[in-house]
Order: structure tokens, then C-alpha cells, then sequence
């Protein structure tokens, strides 16, 4: 296994269409899918990363990056004199212009989030996705989701006199 | 992968906290309405229940995985029709199999009888009676014999419920570990007593026999080997 200053050991990820990316162990091992492999060993060369091509990977390797612990020594989140506090506002002002993608590009984000277990972006995706479609109308919902409208017009109506009848 | 798979919606249906978003889940499309009733843990119903028994059926077999159910009809006037009576308690303890937390709120209707069908919720865990006036001692035995995973029970304003038999009988058989009594003219201080064995698995209790006189509330924690006694008036 590669390494790299102060012995910092190093993972090789493989995205499907080819691209190799060198990261450290702590920030791959953000990734709990990829925690386990290392830990039962089965991480000696690359680890090839399936159904997540090398543009969605490369930004969830940014965002592993950003939130690895500060030992990790990785950008401006090592520093030692910024507090805790200020530190979290700061990531949370991050997560907010890394999220500012397309539709397509969240919705691959939410699924390699979700394979490789990686559950502050899950919860952060999410989370948007939930903000982007609350107090929409149902045609904006659906549009959003990409699905059509599959009720007949009394199956809509039972449906809305059934939601009546429940306070939350 | 343009489309998010099923599992993922359900993913983010799950963190869905507002009901109005949840209520357009459900008519956006069925595939949608089947995922948001699969994800939805619990309800609170009251006076919209119309017809009572009918509509909370409908609910309970629309969401097959409630864990937590709340009846609250405070508020309630005859002109929303009549309030979910003992049979309603059947529905929910037939068709909710997970139920592990049910809250009875200001349910004028409600017997005894009606409260010993809850024997058939095994995994129930807490019940809290808010003003249910007709409940008595004989009701919250059958619930303590029948329900053996019960942890928490709250008794608030319920005048008819005395001591005789369930507390002795959750004392020595039961693991309830929080145990609230307020406003029961039925419960004095001295019944407690029967609790006997029960107080070494309490962890939380509070006791307020009558909120306009002095009252003791007796607390328990992980971290002291027994009880905290202390008294306060109102």
C-alpha cells in the first residue's frame, strides 16, 4: 500500500470509467462501504468503486475531504486556533455552495452516498432534496421526481378526505 | 440515473417532518402514497375522525407500521359527531401490530372494556391516560396483566382509577420503569405502597395527588443508588 508523508497511508479508488484517485485512509475511510473493506483487508491495491462515475466520485471524495476529523490535517479545518463552533458554521456554509448542483448530479449524489454509507452527505442531500419540494405544488413534485400523476380523479379525492381525518 | 430508486425515495420520505409534505406525498403519485404509508410511524387523531371507528380503521391499515398512536379529543363538541368509543381500541390493537406507544387524550367513550383489548398489543411499552373519565382500577389491570412489555404509564386526571390490584400486581409482576400520577382523586400517597418491589425497577416517577395542594414528587435516577424525595407546593 502506497504512503505518503508522515506515514500517512494511502487508498487508490477506481471509478467504472477509469479514472484512479489517490486519497488518504482517513478521508476514504469517511466512507463506512470502504471502512469495512479496509478493515477486513480487502483493500491491498485499488478499490474499484461500482455505478459511480469519476465526476460524482471526485466530489464525494471533496466532500470526505472537508469532513474528515481535523487530525486529518486536510485544508483550512486543521487549524488549531478556530473553535469548534465556528468550525461547524463554517462546514455548514460549505455543505450549502457544494450542494448548489443540478438535479441530475444530486440524485447521483444521494445514491453514491447511499452505497458507500457515507451518512452526513446522505443526510445532506436529502435534506435538500426535502427543501427543494416542500410547499411545492404536486405538479412541481412531480416534475421534480420525474413521475406522473397515476390516480383517477375519485382515487384523488378519497385520498385527500383520508388525510383530513389525521391531525399529524 | 436520472430516477431515484425505491429505497432511496423511502430514504427521504423518512426525514419528511412536515405533514402537509407528507399529505402531498401521498397524492403525487401510488407509488409514492405506498412508500409514505410504509414510512409513517405515527398519528395523532381526534375530532376529524368521521365516521370514528371507520376512518381510524381506514388509517390503520394505510399505515401498516405505526408504532405510536395518539387519540386526543380535546376540544371536542357533539358537532363533530360521535367520539371513538371501546371498539376502536380493537382496531388498533388488530391492525398495528407494532404498537408500542398509545396516548389516550379527553375519549368520553372509552371503558374499561375498551381498554382490554390493548392485552392483544404485546410490544406496547407506554400508555398515557389523559382525562378518561371512565377508566377504572379494573381497566388498568387487565393492561398490566395482559401487556408484560409495559415501561411507562401516565395517569393524568382520571378520577374513577383507584389502587386496588394493579399496582400490586405491576409492582411484583411488571418492569415499569417510569411511573406518573397526576390529579387522581382514586391514588393517594399511601397506595404507593402496594408498588412494593416495583420501586427497585423505577427509574422516573412523579406523583401530584392534587395540583392545588402540596405536592411530592420522588425521582429516581441512573446515577444515585435509590430515590431523590423532595416536596413542592404550586
Amino acid at each position: 500500500m502506497a504512503t505518503r508523508e508522515a506515514g500517512k497511508k494511502m487508498i487508490m479508488l477506481k471509478s467504472p470509467d477509469g479514472m484512479e484517485f489517490e486519497v488518504e485512509e482517513a478521508v476514504a475511510m469517511e466512507s463506512q462501504t470502504i471502512r469495512k473493506m479496509i478493515e477486513d483487508d480487502c483493500a491491498d491495491t485499488a478499490i474499484l468503486i461500482p455505478n459511480i462515475n469519476s465526476k460524482i466520485l471526485s466530489r464525494v471524495i471533496e466532500y470526505c475531504n472537508k469532513h474528515v476529523p481535523t487530525t486529518g490535517a486536510t485544508g483550512a479545518a486543521a487549524s488549531d486556533t478556530v473553535a469548534p463552533a465556528a468550525l461547524a458554521e463554517d462546514l455548514k456554509i460549505w455543505d450549502a455552495e457544494f450542494i448548489k448542483v443540478n438535479r441530475a448530479t444530486r440524485f447521483n449524489l444521494i445514491q453514491a452516498a447511499s452505497y458507500l454509507n457515507i451518512k452526513g452527505l446522505l443526510d445532506l442531500t436529502s435534506q435538500t432534496t426535502i427543501d427543494t419540494i416542500s410547499d411545492n405544488s404536486l405538479e412541481e413534485i412531480r416534475s421534480f421526481l420525474s413521475t406522473k400523476n397515476d390516480y383517477l380523479p375519485e382515487e384523488e379525492q378519497t385520498i385527500r378526505r383520508e388525510n383530513q381525518w389525521a391531525f399529524q | 440515473m436520472e430516477d431515484l430508486p425505491e429505497p432511496l425515495l423511502a430514504e427521504i420520505v423518512k426525514k419528511v417532518a412536515k405533514r402537509s409534505d407528507l399529505n402531498s406525498f401521498s397524492l403525487v403519485s401510488k407509488q409514492l402514497y405506498s412508500i409514505e404509508a410504509s414510512q409513517r410511524g405515527a398519528i395523532r387523531v381526534g375530532s376529524g375522525l368521521h365516521p370514528a371507528r371507520k376512518a381510524l380503521a381506514s388509517l390503520c391499515s394505510r399505515f401498516p407500521n405505526l408504532w405510536k398512536v395518539e387519540i386526543d379529543y380535546s376540544g371536542w363538541t357533539s358537532g363533530h359527531g360521535n367520539q371513538l368509543g371501546n371498539k376502536g381500541l380493537l382496531v388498533i390493537s388488530s391492525c398495528c401490530p407494532s404498537l408500542t406507544d398509545l396516548t389516550l387524550s379527553f375519549c368520553s367513550r372509552i371503558k374499561d372494556s375498551g381498554l382490554g383489548y390493548l392485552v392483544n398489543c404485546k410490544k406496547l411499552m407506554s400508555l398515557r391516560l389523559n382525562s378518561v373519565q371512565k377508566i377504572t382500577s379494573g381497566g388498568i389491570l387487565s393492561v398490566v396483566v395482559g401487556c408484560k412489555t409495559l415501561s411507562a404509564l401516565h395517569l393524568i386526571d382520571c378520577e374513577k382509577i383507584g389502587s386496588e390490584g394493579w399496582l400490586e400486581n405491576l409492582g411484583c409482576e411488571g418492569s415499569l420503569e417510569e411511573l406518573v400520577v397526576e390529579n387522581c382523586k382514586g391514588i393517594s400517597q399511601y397506595d404507593l405502597l402496594k408498588f412494593g418491589p416495583g420501586w427497585m425497577k423505577l427509574l422516573r416517577f412523579k406523583f401530584d395527588p392534587d395540583p392545588m395542594s402540596c405536592s411530592w414528587n420522588i425521582y429516581g435516577s441512573d446515577e444515585f443508588d435509590g430515590f431523590v424525595i423532595g416536596t413542592h407546593c404550586n
